[in-house]
């Protein structure tokens, strides 16, 4: 959790689950759905973001806190120390890390990036499920994504026949 | 058991998978293929807007609808008339890799197209990686990534009136899309059978909505030349003038500074404007608009 500093605005994120967190406005502006919010004025005393439970919020703030640009004075000291590529590898051993969870709560943080609109966070959930698409068989597939399969044996070979080089 | 909604899935997952993978997935449910077969059309500029953001390695696709055979290459300095010597050994569209120069991929087949013959050739376009291949008789949109081809319906507009002189050709395309409703529209410009006012015509062809060719509700200002497509720049087609045309109204001819050369027709709201010539534009030359794609 984030801790108040001199000079850094905070914000109070609520879940539906009564849950409040405190974070700095820099990381709540990680969300571009929670940015416009605060540049329309709307953010006055605590934002309530409805549909993501406390769990996943937490979690959503974590990698904001991991991914907020650093700026400002201590960010300039931490630029000096560590090379910028190396920033870059620290970050995606971290989110590798990170993305470790399991198939519920992923389908949860891709929903909550998608309604919070953080784009890499979007990327990083997506793209597990985009490799599971691309390395299973189309019965894999419809049972990870739980979508049923409402074709006819014969409608579905007509499919098939319409684009056969594609299955080549 | 978890389950994702099926806007996320189709906007946040399906979008930034390849074509092929795309094609395949058709399959999972109906859902699935309607929206990746285009039941919605932003789907497809979703998906077209992904690719642009992933494609690293620059390639071209190269399109050969002729190639010089071996009887041809008896003079190489003979080269009064390149395109009427050549003929066609295997047309088709070609995946051409700027690391690999000498080796081209064939991606798709077209040697059933008629490519020769036609007194009128009719130049290629594309616009998204559509690839728009119009001859005087029939005209054929092509999507590589898919290896769909759609053949547009005939229209009576692509038949030669008799005042037009044999083989001078008498109708001009235009491909792209409408920014509006991104749609693809594909354009005839065509003379008709009477001279003088309401000579010309413009009919338009919406892929995806129209079942016939319909006319614009007004009609081009000035002749086109024939078999040159036109170029397509941001939302607008945009065609030369023909000064040879016995259609062409000499009244401009004095005053060079205002002579017009090009019509841009918005496809859009569907109207016509005219551009003139740049400013060191003297005389009746003509001219071919090269715009950035």
């Amino acid at each position: 959790m984030a801790t108040r500093e001199a000079g850094k605005k905070m914000i109070m994120l609520k879940s539906p689950d009564g849950m409040e967190f405190e974070v700095e406005e820099a990381v709540a502006m990680e969300s571009q759905t929670i940015r416009k919010m605060i540049e329309d004025d709307c953010a006055d005393t605590a934002i309530l973001i409805p549909n993501i439970n406390s769990k996943i919020l937490s979690r959503v703030i974590e990698y904001c806190n991991k991914h907020v640009p650093t700026t400002g004075a201590t960010g300039a000291a931490a630029s000096d120390t560590v090379a910028p590529a190396a920033l870059a590898e620290d970050l995606k051993i971290w989110d590798a890390e990170f993305i470790k969870v399991n198939r519920a709560t992923r389908f949860n943080l891709i929903q909550a990036a998608s309604y919070l609109n953080i784009k890499g966070l979007l990327d990083l959930t997506s793209q597990t499920t985009i490799d599971t698409i691309s390395d299973n068989s189309l019965e894999e597939i419809r049972s990870f994504l739980s979508t049923k399969n409402d074709y006819l044996p014969e409608e579905e070979q007509t499919i098939r026949r319409e684009n056969q080089w594609a299955f080549q | 058991m978890p389950c994702l909604p099926h806007e996320l899935i189709a906007w946040k997952i399906l979008v930034r998978l390849p074509t092929k993978s795309l094609l395949q997935l058709r399959c999972v449910c109906k859902a699935w293929r309607d929206i990746i077969s285009g039941a919605d059309p932003s789907f497809s500029q979703a998906h077209l807007d992904h690719l642009h953001q992933q494609v690293k390695k620059p390639y071209s696709l190269l399109i050969a609808p002729r190639i010089k055979s071996e009887s041809d290459m008896e003079d190489p300095r003979d080269t009064r008339r390149p395109w009427a010597d050549m003929k066609v050994t295997s047309p088709g569209l070609y995946l051409w890799e700027e690391s690999q120069k000498d080796i081209a991929t064939l991606l798709f087949d077209i040697s059933s197209f008629p490519a020769e013959g036609a007194a009128t050739r009719h130049g290629l376009t594309h616009c998204d990686g559509l690839v728009f291949l119009p001859a005087e008789d029939t005209v054929r949109v092509l999507n590589p990534a898919t290896r769909q081809i759609r053949v547009l319906p005939w229209s009576l507009n692509s038949v030669a009136p008799r005042r037009c002189p044999q083989g001078e050709g008498h109708q001009a395309f235009g491909f792209g899309r409408d920014h509006r409703s991104n749609a693809y529209k594909v354009a005839r410009f065509f003379h008709r059978e009477t001279r003088g006012m309401g000579g010309l015509g413009m009919e338009v062809f919406t892929i995806g909505k129209d079942q016939c060719w319909r006319e614009t509700a007004v009609q081009p200002p000035y002749p086109f030349v024939a078999g040159l497509t036109a170029t397509f720049f941001k939302g607008s087609l945009i065609w030369t003038i023909d000064y040879y045309s016995p259609m062409y109204d000499y009244s401009h001819l004095d005053d060079a500074a205002n002579m017009p050369c090009f019509v841009r027709f918005n496809l859009e709201d569907e109207s016509f404007s005219v551009m003139t010539g740049p400013p060191w534009y003297k005389g009746p030359t003509i001219l071919t608009p090269t715009l950035p794609r």
